[in-house]
């Protein structure tokens, strides 16, 4: 609860900090990924399913929005809303053959059906504009008022990340968040004790799109670009590791782990191929050394300090 | 319409056999240790560039090349069986996927930095000349991926079926506490495993470089056909690989040739849902891998 004060404290202050558009960009960036990542620790970190379909949920979300802003007129908060309900309703529909399959069919089904809508959106250029990408989206603009700098975005950007790891604070601790837990701890325990693990389950998936959806509208407003291949198996690499990095199952971990690994590049870009070799032998150590991520050694941490052995 | 009806089936035919060896590979280490190794893209990678090394950079033969291409990459899965599985056994899914995913990563990311980021090119053993025959575009190259797989899928039949290594190794599979039991060295089938799957993968990078060019991603789209090919097969079946593997060859030729080839890409993937969808054990299963 005092790291997350903190952090938002941190937050808040930032923009006094920043002084060009180039750092508020990649600021936007993590912000974004925050929300994402976020969602997608209800899934892998909270209900143990590993999913790497995930990415193509962000892009239907960033499509829709898209798509009804730009092509059909309508105002941004409309856009955003229906990217959150149908990327919600696409969650769960991958969620319903997901039931039957467990470990790494659900990963290879996941990682297929992420393929599959990703080429079908490039596919339908009709309406996407196919692999050339989607241009000319317009900066959020609420209730007359438009998000037209980098700082009122970011701001926005913030309330939204707030809202949404609120939600997941409260989710945790809630019957859900137990239920979604025990899950991922023990299916068979879980339905033994009277989890209707079928539901949770979809519930999990459809939360965990929702966040998506959200993300991904956010994403095509701020960029005010997108195109499929942004969508593709790379970032879904890189949700994973914010998430594992950061601490599965933890609040704050995928926070932690999205804003390391935007900045992170940023301030190595330097050494560009080395970073990539160090990010990988780092999920690869984290994996092995530190299997709560670095949430979880700061919780330890914390407790050593607090009751000497 | 007939010479196109057969040119696309040797297309199909020549790239089931690389998916056939790829998924052979990556299948092998599921069956025998009950590992799911995202690695396995760069291993193939690693096949290939290691022929380009050896190959265009050295000046040695082209066989040579082959030979000492296999027998590298069967010493880069020792190694990798020393420093990234023997940690992993035992461990979760997710851990597992997540370690080999991070090792992925690193190596492509340092083949970048050794070989540079323009492709590469293979010579094949015959030349860029094409026979003709009735009508038919043959690539002796292209033969030549058939037959050895063939060959090579023949021997580890009998290698395993016929040999005393072979039935310990399946053994091993089957249920590692009985073998064990029985005075099987687990772990040294393991790395044998290991080693096996990494020849597979380096042949299969060495033998497919000609067709294509030589990248640092070559070996993860290789990969997620072979996925696909496990799915089709049947989760840990050699044999499901090898029928998996020529079915999303050809499935994905005849695709592309007469429905759209704009959906080339996608035609593996979706035979992955469709058969995780209707038939999660595979067309062809086997109950190798069952204990997994």
């Amino acid at each position: 609860m005092r790291i997350g004060a903190g952090l938002l404290l941190l937050a808040v202050l930032l923009p006094l900090f920043i002084g060009n558009n180039y750092q508020l960009g990649i600021a936007h960036q993590a912000l974004i990924l925050i929300l994402l990542a976020s969602g997608y620790n209800l899934l892998l970190g909270f209900t143990g399913l590993v999913s790497f379909g995930h990415i193509a949920l962000f892009a239907i979300g960033a499509y829709t929005s898209a798509i009804l802003v730009v092509s059909y007129g309508l105002p941004f908060a409309v856009g955003l809303l229906a990217a959150a309900l149908l990327t919600g309703v696409a969650g769960v529909l991958i969620a319903i053959p997901a039931l039957r399959i467990k470990g790494h069919y659900l990963t290879l089904l996941t990682l297929a059906l992420g393929e599959v809508i990703r080429l079908a959106i490039r596919g339908m250029e009709s309406l996407t504009h196919g692999a050339a990408g989607f241009t000319g989206i317009p900066r959020p603009s609420v209730l007359g008022f438009t998000f037209r700098s980098g700082t009122e975005l970011y701001y926005l950007l913030l309330a939204c990340v707030v809202l949404g790891v609120l939600f997941i604070a409260r989710l945790e601790r809630s019957r859900f968040g137990r239920a979604f837990k025990a899950i991922r701890d023990g299916e068979t325990a879980a339905e033994v004790c009277g989890v209707d693990t079928a539901a949770m389950k979809v519930l999990a998936f459809g939360l965990s799109a929702v966040f998506a959806g959200v993300a991904g509208g956010l994403y095509a407003h701020t960029m005010r670009f997108i195109s499929p291949e942004f969508f593709s198996l790379s970032l879904t690499i890189t949700l994973l590791a914010m998430v594992l990095i950061g601490g599965r199952g933890t609040v704050l971990g995928p926070v932690v782990g999205a804003v390391l690994l935007t900045v992170l590049p940023e301030w190595l870009r330097f050494v560009k191929d080395y970073y990539l070799i160090v990010f990988g032998l780092a999920i690869w150590a984290c994996t092995m050394f530190l299997p709560q991520g670095l949430m979880g050694l700061a919780a330890s941490v914390v407790a050593r300090v607090r009751r000497p052995a | 319409m007939l010479q196109t009806l057969l040119q696309v089936a040797l297309t199909g035919a020549t790239m089931g056999c690389i998916y056939a060896l790829v998924a052979l590979g990556f299948t092998l280490t599921i069956a025998a240790a009950g590992v799911v190794n995202f690695a396995y893209s760069e291993w193939v990678t690693y096949g290939a560039y290691i022929g380009v090394t050896l190959v265009a950079v050295l000046g040695l033969p082209l066989w040579l090349g082959l030979l000492l291409t296999v027998m590298l990459c069967a010493v880069l899965g020792y190694g990798f069986q020393l420093v990234v599985f023997a940690p992993l056994e035992g461990k979760h899914f997710l851990t597992t996927v997540s370690a080999t995913i991070g090792v992925a990563l690193a190596m492509q990311a340092a083949a970048t930095l050794i070989w540079g980021p323009y492709a590469l090119t293979l010579p094949t053993f015959f030349g860029s000349g094409s026979l003709t025959i009735g009508g038919v575009a043959l690539f002796p190259h292209s033969l030549l991926i058939v037959g050895m797989t063939v060959v090579l899928i023949a021997a580890m039949q009998l290698a395993l079926t016929r040999t005393d290594i072979g039935l310990r190794l399946q053994a091993a599979a089957q249920d590692p506490v009985a073998a064990r039991l029985m005075g099987i060295p687990i772990r040294r089938m393991r790395t044998l495993a290991y080693c096996l799957s990494a020849a597979l993968a380096g042949l299969a990078g060495f033998m497919v470089a000609p067709l294509f060019v030589v990248t640092t991603t070559m070996g993860f789209g290789l990969m997620l056909k072979g996925f696909a090919a496990t799915i089709v097969g049947g989760w840990g079946s050699l044999k499901g690989a090898v029928l998996g593997g020529l079915a999303v060859g050809l499935i994905e030729a005849f695709g592309a040739a007469y429905l759209s080839s704009e959906y080339k890409d996608s035609i593996a993937f979706a035979m992955i849902v469709v058969v995780l969808l209707l038939r999660p054990s595979g067309l062809f299963p086997e109950r190798i891998a069952e204990k997994f």
